[in-house]
């Protein structure tokens, strides 16, 4: 195990390396470099050569990308020249909002999806299975903001049951404390989630049942329903766990558009601002983050997997 | 008329051949048809066949023949796409009637089956001990830990060491033949009338399925159950089977006591099947080699520690045999010679040995085969004369050059001089590549001819594996898998070549469609005279083809001679027991091999 | 030997390995839904390049004298949006963008993520470990966030968004295509023509690459859903092509404010049509799954 975690580690380590190279040469990529990121648009150029000669801008590009590295450990990701505010404070503040918002809207599709999907694997190409495919199907095809404008028109407007706000607080405590402001969000997250989610499920149910182990299951006398639950769900389950990993990317993305629809206050949001205004250490700061994030969240979904299942434990072992 | 039966049956074992008491399992008038995308099908038509309490009836065909279906009913199996008619009656209740919560009590406990390939057969990520336990948990009222309890006894039973530690592996943790006794532990676990196994041993090593059918041989003698053995070998028919169905695409063409049917076929079928079935040499020797306690490490020093004079002599005791000519004089340049090669893989930490030491060599014209079981090493030797796999120590020539290196010229000519036939007749060939296409392929990539000879050649070709030249437009998917070990055999012999090299090409095909591809071989290798080194697993085919064999055991050559000496008098201890493990189809030979194999395994056991 | 011949040996008669060309497109005309996305993608593309021929209106110029019309008025089926624009017409000209855009982008996707798949699925290795923690470097960072950094840096235009969206998406098939290579680089048939002498060339590209048409193919029609989605969010967050150009997305962006005092017509079609192209697509993906038998990508 320790093995198969320290080489996983470190490629995991290697891929945010290389995220941050990515990170670095969109910085060049600036107009007018790195100096116009900080010094925002309207620097003259002799604001610029000053900065670039401070920053060590003129040397060979190798030692640029040292010295970028060495910021990036102590945590220094730039000033934000809109918010007049330390990037790695915004994003402090911001990420765990972002994070409550993914994890309770992924929470609410697994807990829908999975037995949706086993469910259609069980009854396959009956009229259930094919109205939920179509339907997954859809809702996935849909954007996330048409969903999100929907669900505004109707529960909103509508009906008045939910308001079309995010809760505004600074704190966690304080947008925690709205519980009623998080359900449209949280619903809209979810949504194209579940359609994606379920659609895994029961192509992975299917497979299973689809494995001799099922017919020996049944040859002994085993029910329907326990072959169901006790050997295909369990082991359908298990690649589940890898999709997640994989997922992280997707829901980021999702928060991006619902957290800038509902002017929910997370990174999301914040990146949205930053975008509008060319607020480029901002931006860029977001980009790192959250591509270590799905790193992490990817190493996590492997360790997880591995823990799991036997065959791959022993081998990692 | 079978309702006197339908009270709890006795299941009493009966060791004579005649028996006495109603069937357990009798098919009356079933058929099976499958709608497919190309049409109906009947796997089955209008069977009738009964099998006694007690015995051990085989059913035996090739692919396609319908046993598998016919076996799979008798536990309500059948994919639902199946449409049945007739009646399939377990102790006199039609189980084609059966639905839900009746067919649940049935299966497991008056009916059970072993299926053919264990590692699939069981659930990866459920413990053995567990799996077990749950055919008692379906079928008795026993509580879990009484029910864990009795499954660690019956993986005692099945002959599994330390079973209370197996109970708590997961499959992959076991050895193939450790798997099947976890199934056959679990098709015991509730003492059924029937046991249903569908070629029980074909993923098994000839050595490990001779275990394994003792293993059955024995439950049948201590449990009296009645075992519907599903087999397209007839060595295994003749190793276990009382009674022989035969099957023939969907039709059961002849039933009999298998001594009857084996030794005195009455369907032309039966005796067409039989004489393709390629038949070991009687063995002389009875005993395991008595020179010395170690004979293994002794044929080792000998065939390992030189390819010159020594070896020579000790394999020229047959005079007659022609192979000895090619090794003795040693004067012109060898096809292929390995010295000394090593093969590791893994990483640092996890390395194993897959070859230690082998040193082969094979001459123009000289037909080789190499034998072993899985994991003995001998595709990995096939994989570096091919170049695939570079040796870690020692030296592979073909024709003079190192086939690892791909770059160089003389390697490039020297690969022209090969042919490769490879095992699997599913992906030998590209399937989005027409015959002809895959058949001039060595032609394009030696550039030797130009586009219009290809065609000619391509004709010509297939004309000489004995297919029409208009396969040529075909695309792999349209053929069987003998016409396509055919085509690439056509392949193969495209340039050709003085050196044929074949891992297995004939071990996914059915006897029959073997023998028809070897025949093939043969005749060209009469005609064409290249050299081969022929991999099989098996030591009947090597027989019939081959001038000289080595034996593979554990990544080293064990054994090494003249084929016939090799198969009659074999002088290593691994040599016996795998010829002793080999059944044969003649019952009464194979009566003697299995009293040699005990009398090895009791020793080795010791 | 001789008695051997008489048997009739079942040649040819074991059923095929892959279904023959009229079988496959048989199983793709058997998904109906699959065949129902190919008549509306085929319906959508003249309705975008050739509706406008039919259809004329004005979609440079604004016209704030005629803004916000209901539909039905003044010959405006669908109505006018908040700068005069013909909504149909509009929603003509934003197909254009976006259909353009999402099949651009998906085959330079697939042309992308196949070559470097295949080569890394191969070659394996170092140079696999390499090419993939790259793979897994893009794939770690969203395409969306990547698209809004680039709209930031660069103006967004038609060419522009192509070659971005072709640049962050090719990840995935990339990613399919190696695990393909790297299964079917194992195939006897490609040992064989290594043993003898094939090239790594010929390998890659007589063998390899033809066979993973079919996972292509499929994911193709998958990455133009995603491309045409991914516009749509571009769009809709307003960073995508400046006016008087326009996508679907950008539509039903300018159309919410004006939505919620309840012009409909400003985002439903819009809407719909995204809805409508991108399930179409994936219709078509899941009808091509079939016809090729392509496991492993579930969605």
């Amino acid at each position: 195990m320790t093995r198969y975690l320290v080489r996983r580690v470190l490629q995991a380590v290697v891929v945010i390396l290389i995220v941050t190279v990515i990170v670095f040469v969109l910085l060049h990529a600036l107009p007018g470099g790195p100096a116009r990121g900080v010094l925002g648009q309207q620097a003259t150029p002799e604001q610029i050569a000053a900065f670039n000669a401070a920053q060590g801008l003129d040397q060979p590009i190798w030692v640029q990308y040292w010295h970028y590295l060495g910021r990036l450990f102590s945590g220094d990701l730039g000033t934000s020249y809109t918010l007049n505010a330390q990037v790695s404070d915004l994003l402090a503040a911001r990420l765990p909002k972002t994070l409550v918002l993914t994890l309770a809207s992924t929470l609410l599709a697994l807990v829908i999806a999975i037995p949706l999907g086993i469910r259609q694997a069980a009854r396959r190409n009956g009229a259930f299975d094919y109205a939920a495919t179509a339907l997954a199907i859809i809702v996935y095809s849909t954007p996330v903001f048409f969903l999100g404008l929907l669900l505004i028109m109707a529960f909103a407007q509508g009906i008045p049951l939910f308001p079309a706000q995010a809760p505004q607080g600074d704190s966690l405590g304080d947008i925690l404390g709205e519980p009623r402001g998080l359900v449209l969000p949280v619903v809209t997250g979810a949504l194209a989630t579940i359609a994606a989610f379920s659609r895994y499920m029961r192509s992975a149910t299917l497979d299973n049942l689809a494995e001799d182990y099922v017919r020996t299951a049944r040859a002994k006398g085993t029910g329907e329903r326990a072959v169901l639950l006790r050997h295909v769900t369990r082991n359908s389950l298990v690649p589940v766990i890898t999709m997640l990993g994989y997922f992280v990317p997707v829901m980021f993305g999702g928060s991006l558009v619902v957290e800038s629809m509902f002017n929910y206050p997370g990174i999301g949001f914040l990146f949205w601002n930053a975008a509008q205004t060319s607020d480029f250490p901002v931006l860029l700061g977001v980009v790192l983050v959250i591509a270590i994030a799905t790193v992490v969240g990817s190493l996590l979904a492997d360790v997880a997997q591995a823990l799991v299942d036997p065959r791959v434990r022993s081998v990692a072992l | 008329m079978t309702n006197h039966r339908a009270d709890e049956p006795a299941g009493t074992p009966d060791e004579d051949t005649t028996p006495t008491p109603p069937p357990v399992l009798r098919y009356r008038s079933f058929s099976v048809t499958f709608s497919t995308e190309h049409g109906d099908v009947q796997a089955v038509r209008d069977l009738n066949l009964d099998l006694y309490p007690g015995e051990v009836l085989a059913l035996v065909g090739e692919s396609g023949s319908g046993k598998t279906v016919t076996s799979l009913a008798a536990l309500g199996l059948l994919p639902a796409s199946a449409r049945v008619t007739g009646s399939v009656e377990l102790n006199g209740r039609n189980v084609m009637e059966l639905r839900g919560e009746q067919l649940r009590r049935l299966r497991g406990d008056e009916v059970s089956m072993v299926f053919q390939e264990p590692m699939t057969a069981l659930n990866p990520l459920m413990r053995v001990g567990r799996q077990i336990a749950e055919v008692l948990t379906n079928h008795t009222r026993l509580a879990k830990d009484a029910a864990a309890a009795r499954a660690v006894e019956l993986l005692g039973q099945v002959d599994i060491p330390e079973p209370a530690r197996r109970a708590g592996q997961f499959p992959h943790e076991l050895s193939g033949g450790q798997r099947q006794r976890v199934m056959i532990a679990m098709a015991l676990a509730c003492d059924p009338d029937v046991i249903v196994a569908d070629e029980p041993t074909t993923a098994l090593d000839v050595t490990v399925q001779a275990g394994v059918l003792e293993l059955l041989r024995d439950l049948r003698r201590e449990h009296g159950v009645a075992i519907l053995m599903v087999t397209h070998n007839m060595g295994v028919v003749a190793d276990i089977a009382d009674r022989v169905a035969v099957m023939y695409r969907g039709d059961l063409v002849e039933t009999g006591p298998a001594r009857t049917v084996l030794l005195d076929p009455a369907h032309e079928y039966t005796r067409s099947l039989l004489g393709a079935v390629p038949v070991l040499p009687r063995l002389e020797v009875t005993a395991p080699s008595s020179r010395g306690a170690e004979p293994t490490a002794d044929a080792d020093t000998r065939v390992d520690g030189d390819s010159g004079a020594g070896g020579d002599t000790r394999i020229g005791t047959d005079a007659d045999v022609g192979a000895d000519a090619g090794v003795g004089t040693g004067a012109a340049a060898p096809a292929l010679e390995l010295a000394q090669v090593v093969v590791e893989f893994g990483a640092k930490g996890r390395r194993f040995t897959a070859v230690d030491e082998v040193s082969l060599r094979i001459d123009a014209g000289e037909f080789v085969g190499l034998v072993g079981e899985s994991g003995s090493g001998k595709s990995t030797i096939g994989r570096c004369a091919l170049g695939l796999v570079r040796p870690s120590a020692g030296t592979v020539r073909l024709f003079g050059a190192d086939p690892a290196s791909f770059r160089g010229r003389t390697a490039r000519a020297a690969r022209r001089r090969l042919g490769v036939i490879l095992q699997d007749p599913a992906a030998s060939l590209d399937p989005r590549m027409s015959v002809g296409d895959s058949i001039a392929e060595p032609m394009v990539v030696h550039r030797t001819h130009r586009r219009r000879q290809r065609a000619a050649r391509v004709a010509q070709l297939l004309e000489s594996v004995h297919l029409p030249a208009t396969t040529a437009s075909r695309y792999p998917h349209e053929l069987s898998g003998g016409q396509r070990q055919r085509v690439s055999l056509a392949r193969a012999l495209a340039l050709d070549p003085e050196l044929l090299i074949a891992d297995e090409p004939t071990s996914a095909l059915d006897v029959s469609v073997q023998a028809s591809v070897l025949a093939v071989l043969a005749e060209l290798q009469e005609r064409y005279s290249f050299g081969c080194l022929f991999i099989s697993h098996d030591l009947a085919v090597v027989d019939s083809l081959t001038d000289r064999i080595a034996v593979m055991h554990g990544g080293r050559i064990v054994e090494h001679g003249p084929t016939r000496r090799v198969l009659t008098k074999p002088q290593a201890e691994y040599t016996h027991r795998l010829l002793t493990a080999a059944p044969v189809p003649d019952p009464v030979e194979q009566h003697d091999r299995r009293q040699a194999w005990l009398a090895a395994h009791r020793t080795s056991a010791a | 030997m001789t008695t051997m011949t008489q048997v009739a040996v079942p040649t040819g008669a074991e059923p095929p390995v892959r279904p023959r060309r009229g079988q496959a497109w048989r199983r793709f005309t058997g998904n109906r839904l699959a065949v129902a996305g190919l008549v509306v993608v085929a319906l959508l593309f003249l309705f975008s390049f050739v509706g406008p021929l039919v259809y004329q209106t004005d979609q440079v110029h604004t016209d704030l004298a005629s803004a916000n019309l209901r539909p039905g008025t003044d010959g405006h089926p669908l109505g006018t949006d908040d700068v005069g624009y013909d909504v149909l017409g509009r929603l003509m000209v934003g197909g254009q963008t976006s259909l353009i855009i999402g099949m651009a982008a998906g085959v330079l996707a697939t042309v992308i993520g196949t070559a470097w798949g295949a080569v890394a699925g191969y070659v394996g290795g170092r140079m696999d470990a390499v090419m993939m923690r790259v793979v897994d470097a893009g794939i770690a960072i969203p395409a969306l966030f990547l698209l809004l950094v680039a709209s930031a840096i660069y103006t967004p235009s038609v060419p522009m968004m192509i070659v971005v969206l072709g640049l962050v998406s090719w990840l995935v098939p990339a990613r399919l295509v190696r695990a393909e290579a790297m299964s079917l680089k194992t195939r006897d048939y490609v040992l064989t023509l290594r043993a003898i002498g094939g090239s790594h060339r010929r390998a890659i590209v007589r063998h390899i690459v033809p066979n993973t048409v079919g996972t292509m193919m499929v994911n193709a029609t998958f990455q133009v859903a995603d491309a045409i989605l991914l516009v749509a969010y571009v769009s809709f967050l307003g960073m995508g092509v400046q006016q008087p150009a326009t996508d679907w997305g950008a539509m039903l962006s300018k159309g919410v404010t004006y939505a919620y005092s309840g012009a409909w017509w400003l985002i439903v079609p819009a809407g719909l049509l995204i809805v409508l192209v991108v399930a179409s697509f994936n219709f078509i993906g899941d009808g091509l799954r079939d016809m090729f038998e392509v496991r492993g990508k579930n969605r």
